[in-house]
């Protein structure tokens, strides 16, 4: 029997659809009373979050094993 | 059902037992933020000889999650990283591990599964490459010591030199 491990619970927790999401295309609105930050800028504030850059990480690791793997 | 007993958890108290701040945990870490901490453990796994010792480890049937959090804890008791920021590069860790086993093209247990699928006999083949090595440096240093041709070390003759006769006009004249 295997004890407690934070690593595999940390490794399964990490859905790294839900955390980095779908890149949105921002519309430039031209006028002047054009709000600045939109809702979809939302998203950027998530550089912040070191769970986005985790993700981020681990995303690429990832793309790299499945070329390795596909290869 | 019994639950079962653990017996090797701290007594209550013993985080006392020292001065506060004499550990290095209780110290502020070197490593503050989770990037910094990635790059950290990154420049540490590129080396060859840890990438060599890695390989042979997994390769033996070691999960692949209990190295990782044991290289996180080692680095928080020693004050490099917090143990939150442990936590957190935890997925990069495993990932860069299964990485370095997929590119070397070992057979490794991620620890993630259920089931534990190393439980068959299996030659590691890192430690038989490595022990091939072994072998050849050791033959080869053997070798190079045969194959030297036994020099013998040639006696210089002395020869006969005339003695320069004096020139000058305060030599002495026989």
């Amino acid at each position: 029997m295997r004890g407690f491990n934070p690593a595999i619970i940390a490794h399964m927790n990490l859905d790294l659809d839900k955390i980095i999401g779908t890149e949105k295309t921002i519309s430039k609105n031209a006028g002047l009373l054009a709000p600045k930050k939109t809702m979809m800028n939302k998203g950027q504030d998530k550089i912040d979050n070191p769970l986005y850059r985790v993700a981020n990480h681990v995303k690429i690791l990832r793309d790299k094993r499945n070329e390795i793997k596909d290869a | 059902m019994l639950k079962e007993q653990t017996f090797d958890a701290p007594i209550p108290g013993m985080s006392m037992t020292h001065e506060l701040g004499a550990r290095p945990w209780q110290s502020p870490p070197k490593y503050a933020t989770v990037d910094d901490a990635i790059e950290y453990y990154l420049d540490r796994m590129s080396s060859e000889e840890f990438l060599d010792q890695l390989t042979d480890v997994m390769e033996m049937g070691v999960p692949i999650t209990s190295i990782a959090n044991t290289m996180q804890l080692g680095n928080v008791m020693e004050g490099v990283h917090s143990v939150d920021v442990g936590m957190l590069v935890l997925p990069v860790l495993v990932e860069m591990m299964m990485l370095v086993g997929d590119s070397a093209g070992i057979e490794y247990d991620s620890g993630l599964s259920k089931e534990a699928p190393m439980n068959k006999k299996r030659t590691r083949n890192t430690l038989v490459a490595k022990t091939a090595r072994k072998l050849q440096m050791q033959l080869n240093e053997q070798e190079g010591k045969e194959d030297e041709p036994m020099v013998d070390e040639p006696i210089e003759m002395e020869e006969d030199v005339p003695e320069e006769k004096p020139k000058g006009l305060m030599g002495r004249r026989q």
